[in-house]
């Protein structure tokens, strides 16, 4: 009896005792189960290959994935990671828009930055489009550039001015019945208040008058400057 | 005369008064003054000051005397002119000094180009000259109160009696008391009052002006007096022209010198026209009596007047 792919066929050896080191030798080119499963339904590790099933790593180390071991996914205590290893490698987040593939994200490894929209991060997070939050905080620092901003309920806006101390100036509303609109004067200058003193100026006044209060010796006791027709 | 328009707050803005508002800042001077003369007359029994003022009136002349029959008339004695010299207002000054001008004392007006406040000279000339002037006239309302006019009542209203005593009594022999049983016994002079005098003076009336001037505050702010302060800032500049004037705005009383008559004339009346009333009485033989009683018709022997000084 000849068996393609063995070269020798013992027939049943029945062992009576476990025997160490004990082996079968020959090249089963042809062996088509492995333990009763087909020898097709196991995953090749030197050739691309699929799975219908799911792929668990059950261990913490994970997956690295690239020839340089370029990119890992694991778990330890702090929780799972997502890295490169690469060093300063960047990492691109795609997308298929459409059936475009477009770079949703990109993490610049070398500057440790996120761009949304751009791949040329210039800040921690640099969004090239619109940002829309339900809410936001911490302090904004540097240019805020956006045709409106919605201070919310009991929302203040907040200067601190040129010190970095105890004392700030804040910008709030008294609580509004109906719609206002301040509209600022198309000018360069000051904002007077009502607590203001010394601020306003003949200058500021379209028509710009004066009244005096003098003593009944004539002097000067006070002028008053206003709008006159 | 520089008088001003004082500015007042209208509600929204600065006016000037009209003339007939400064006019009841006029009136508020007199009522303030009349709170506080300082030109002030009282009345006692005698001793004043004012010049005096006689009442005459006729009395009996001496009964005669004689025994068997009676004395002629022809030399029985004529009735006489009694004299009775009345003084009895005294007419006194207060001492007063005005506030010193600040500056802002007084009330400011608008001078053509800026808010001004007057003068102590514009101050008189708007306000107390006006008020003054106002109360040396001849009438005797509440815009002349503080000051005195003589009635024959002792009650006018709108007016404050003085004192009870009359500042001069009008008198006649009482033709009645004189009778012929009783030459002899009968007093000489039997006067009879015609008409008591009494000083009053005026009562003032607050009418409470419904606009204020202005003055400038301790800020220089522009600041309403209220009435008690502006009242009061006249009052005391009245007082002080009233008794201190320099220029021609004191008040003085007299009687029948140069000023201003001040309520009703007062008249001595006595009885004229007549040649003595001859009567006689027999008492007893050695006895026979005559005298002469006054008698004639009440006539207007002179007047007096009360008056009132600007000078």
């Amino acid at each position: 009896l000849a068996i393609s792919g063995f070269a020798s066929i013992t027939k049943g050896i029945n062992l009576s005792t476990a025997i160490a080191g004990l082996k079968f030798t020959g090249t089963a080119t042809d062996a088509d189960a492995l333990g009763g499963v087909a020898a097709a339904n196991y995953l090749r590790s030197n050739a691309n290959d699929t799975t219908s099933g799911t792929l668990g790593i059950l261990n913490d180390s994970g997956l690295i994935v690239g020839a340089d071991n370029d990119f890992s996914v694991f778990v330890d205590t702090q929780g799972v990671h997502v890295a490169s290893l690469i060093a300063d490698a960047d990492m691109t987040f795609r997308v298929n828009d459409g059936g475009t593939n477009v770079t949703a994200m990109y993490i610049d490894g070398s500057a440790n930055r996120i761009g949304i929209g751009t791949t040329t991060p210039t800040t921690k997070l640099d969004v090239s489009g619109t940002v829309n939050a339900t809410a936001f905080t911490g302090p904004i620092t540097g240019v805020v550039n956006s045709s409106t901003i919605n201070v919310t309920t009991g929302g203040t806006i907040i200067f601190e001015g040129s010190s970095d101390d105890a004392y700030e100036t804040t910008l709030t509303v008294v609580n509004p019945t109906a719609d206002r609109t301040i509209t600022l004067p198309n000018v360069t200058g000051t904002v007077v208040t009502t607590g203001d003193s010394g601020t306003i100026t003949s200058g500021m006044f379209n028509t710009s008058t004066s009244l005096q209060i003098l003593s009944s010796t004539g002097t000067v006791l006070k002028t008053i400057y206003g709008a006159g027709v | 005369m520089t008088a001003r328009a004082p500015l007042y707050w209208n509600g929204s803005q600065l006016q000037e008064m009209s003339a007939s508002q400064i006019n009841t800042f006029v009136d508020l001077a007199v009522y303030y003054y009349s709170l506080d003369p300082s030109r002030t007359l009282t009345v006692s029994g005698s001793g004043g000051n004012l010049t005096a003022i006689d009442d005459t009136r006729l009395q009996a002349g001496a009964y005669s005397t004689a025994s068997g029959s009676y004395p002629s008339e022809a030399t029985t004695a004529e009735p006489s002119t009694v004299t009775v010299s009345y003084q009895r207002i005294t007419q006194s000054a207060a001492s007063v000094s005005t506030t010193a001008d600040t500056g802002k004392t007084f009330p400011v007006y608008w001078d053509g180009s800026a808010v001004k406040h007057m003068t102590e000279a514009d101050f008189l000339d708007t306000f107390i000259y006006p008020a003054i002037t106002q109360m040396s006239s001849g009438s005797t309302t509440s815009q002349q109160a503080g000051t005195y006019f003589i009635s024959t009542t002792t009650s006018v209203a709108g007016a404050t009696l003085v004192s009870s005593t009359p500042i001069f009594s009008d008198t006649k022999a009482d033709t009645t008391a004189y009778s012929a049983g009783t030459i002899g016994d009968h007093a000489l002079d039997n006067p009879t009052t015609v008409t008591n005098y009494y000083l009053h003076r005026i009562d003032g009336v607050l009418t409470a002006p419904t606009i204020l001037p202005l003055y400038g505050d301790g800020s220089n702010n522009l600041k309403a007096y209220s009435v008690a302060e502006i009242g009061t800032l006249m009052q005391e500049f009245v007082r002080y022209q009233v008794v201190s004037s320099s220029t021609g705005y004191t008040l003085t009383y007299n009687i029948d010198g140069s000023g201003t008559a001040r309520g009703s004339a007062i008249v001595n009346t006595i009885l004229t026209g007549g040649s003595g009333n001859y009567q006689t009485r027999f008492v007893d033989a050695n006895d026979y009596r005559a005298q002469e009683f006054p008698d004639g018709t009440p006539a207007t022997a002179n007047t007096y007047q009360f008056k009132i000084l600007k000078s």
